[in-house]
């Protein structure tokens, strides 16, 4: 279970993606244990005296034949994978129906008490029976855990599609409106021309990345800033800014093209729509365990308002996007307070990000 | 040629400047940052073409189309735009001419010498196809185009010829029927008579008179303004739902 989440990217090697899982390890060997022993109660109850020495017996047995396939598995898991599926399972299902006849032959001498064939006979209806339970069990277990595999992929792939159906766009009029400013600019100042076109650039290389990736927030702050830059060119001093930016420790990371959305959104509909503009705050603090954002600004009166349906689907984007990463622990909310339009964010400061991107990477 | 810049970004507008000094026989005889500022500007300049953003702060390009239609000496208009899917449609229905942001030498070059003056009912339709309100009623009067905040109007009244505009600052003639204000401004109005729309933000009461025809009262206007039988009861629902 989970190993694309478990898996760390640095250990490339590790096939972290076949149907049998990796067993390597004392949780998954624990549930093997357990397993077995339900086993063992089952063919207890099926038949046989009901004793300790008879639990004790089948205990012994079992747990000899789990814990052998196990290793088996966990030694050969590799090899077995660059096998493909249907070799490789076939491999694993002759390897454990195989040691469970060499454990049954063993048990059948222990319970002879003595190494002679001559004296004691071995058991053969007794092998074949615990052969064909074996293979029965054996098979239940490998589609059990082909099952699994495929469902885990469906969920992999859908996570994914749905990430990227939210990935933040750049909006065409922006694009426009940006490249309309480097023609103004070219002939008449063209080292502006020049940061303008490098700063676009960083928009896009940001909104063609990984949906779903995790950046640190000085990089996303550096994107608004670039992305403010260009507005400013456009509206002048229409747009005004207070940043208040509190400490926050460097590895701090946030979903990437999460603030610049949001700060476009303030402009688009609280700058753009007012003749003589307004201030954009924008501020950010840092608590032991979690971020909080908060962007305010002015609230055009209505007749001002752009009538453009679609308003909250940047909001309603982020606020899906953060819902896949951070299930219920984010929060963005977006609200009139007055004269004012204020957009809340809030999510806490963990360092699991990274299982999604793999997820998605996968 | 006289060409009127509106655009509300500086640096749009610096660049048509630049693009129109060259190109001889055109001159540029104003620039404006918003709608309303274009149709004053646009009176005061008598700007044979207009070259008009639609996307501003307060008046809107469309809007300010709107107004300069009605003017004696209407000019030609051109509407620019960064992206504006649906606009550009309707502008090719309405053969009104357009240009797409960044503006190219030759599109502009031909966009000028085939523009056209626009008419009140390509501007009227444009909006409709946008769905948008105007947030001003324009009137001629012999000073020109007066544009009235349509947040102000308290109500408008027709009689044979026209329909009047009532406001705070007296009332004005305009070339507009009630059925038209009432389509575009329907939530905003509320019909009470065959002739009369009034504005349900100024709504104070309603009355009986000595002859038991029934009134509307309005906030700053005096007097009541007669109720039909026939929205009577209508009006009486509109008035308890406040």
């Amino acid at each position: 279970m989970g190993e694309a989440v478990a898996a760390a990217p640095s250990d490339q090697t590790r096939p972290t993606r076949f149907v049998i899982p990796d067993l390597c390890n004392a949780p998954a060997l624990s549930i093997v244990v357990l397993v077995g022993q339900l086993l063992v109660l089952v063919l207890l109850f099926a038949g046989g005296p009901l004793t300790w020495e008879g639990l004790a017996l089948k205990s012994l047995y079992v747990q000899w034949v789990v814990l052998t396939s196990a290793g088996a598995l966990c030694g050969t898991r590799r090899w077995l994978a660059q096998m493909g599926l249907a070799r490789g399972a076939l491999i694993a299902f002759v390897m454990i129906t195989m040691l469970t006849l060499a454990v049954s032959l063993g048990a059948d001498r222990v319970v002879a008490g003595t190494m002679s064939y001559r004296s004691v006979p071995v058991d053969w209806t007794a092998i074949a029976k615990q052969f064909g339970i074996a293979c029965i069990i054996a098979g239940m277990v490998l589609r059990y855990f082909y099952v699994q595999q495929q469902l885990r992929e469906q969920e992999q792939s859908e996570l994914q599609a749905r990430i990227q159906a939210l990935q933040s766009r750049i909006r065409p009029h922006f694009l426009f409106n940006s490249m309309n400013i480097i023609a103004s600019l070219i002939a008449v100042d063209p080292d502006t021309a020049e940061s303008v076109v490098e700063d676009l650039s960083e928009l896009f290389r940001a909104s063609l990345n990984d949906a779903g990736s995790q950046v640190l927030l000085t990089e996303e702050l550096e994107l608004c800033e670039r992305y403010v830059r260009i507005e400013q060119l456009r509206l002048g001093d229409r747009l005004r800014l207070s940043w208040d930016i509190g400490e926050y420790p460097d590895g701090l990371k946030i979903p990437l093209l999460t603030l610049q959305p949001l700060l476009e959104n303030a402009i688009y509909h609280g700058i753009q729509p007012l003749p003589d503009g307004g201030t954009i705050a924008l501020t950010l603090r840092f608590d032991r365990n979690s971020v909080h954002v908060r962007i305010t600004n002015p609230l055009p009166p209505s007749e001002y308002r752009n009538q453009t349906q679609g308003n909250k689907m940047a909001v309603n984007n982020i606020r899906s996007r953060l819902n896949v990463l951070y299930s219920n622990a984010a929060e963005l909310t977006a609200e009139a307070e007055g004269a004012v339009f204020v957009t809340t964010l809030r999510y806490p400061y963990r360092e699991f990000e990274d299982s999604v991107k793999e997820a998605s990477r996968a | 040629m006289k060409v009127l810049i509106v655009d509300d970004e500086q640096l749009a507008r610096d660049r048509l400047v630049r693009m129109l000094s060259d190109m001889p026989g055109y001159e540029v005889v104003g620039q404006a940052g918003n709608g309303m500022q274009a149709v004053e500007k646009c009176e005061l300049t008598q700007p044979d073409v207009v070259l008009l953003d639609i996307r501003m702060p307060g008046m809107d390009g469309l809007e300010a189309a709107r107004h300069m239609a009605g003017m004696e000496q209407p000019p030609a208009v051109v509407f620019c735009t960064a992206y504006e899917e649906h606009a550009i449609e309707a502008f090719k229905v309405q053969a009104v001419g357009y240009l797409l942001k960044p503006v190219r030498r030759d599109d502009l070059i031909d966009v000028l010498g085939s523009a056209t003056r626009t008419n009140r009912a390509q501007m009227a339709a444009l909006a409709r196809d946008e769905g948008s309100q105007r947030s001003h009623i324009s009137a001629r009067t012999r000073k020109g185009i007066e544009l009235v905040p349509i947040d102000e109007v308290r109500f408008f009244q027709a009689d044979q010829k026209y329909v009047t505009m009532r406001h705070p600052g007296g009332e004005l003639l305009i070339d507009e029927t009630l059925q038209e204000l009432e389509t575009e401004f329907g939530g905003r109005f509320i019909r009470v008579h065959r002739n009369a729309l009034v504005a349900t933000k100024y709504i104070e009461g309603l009355e009986r008179n000595e002859e038991g025809q029934y009134e509307i009262r309005l906030r700053d206007v005096p007097g009541g303004i007669d109720i039909s039988r026939r929205h009577v009861s209508m009006v009486r629902r509109y008035i308890q739902k406040l």
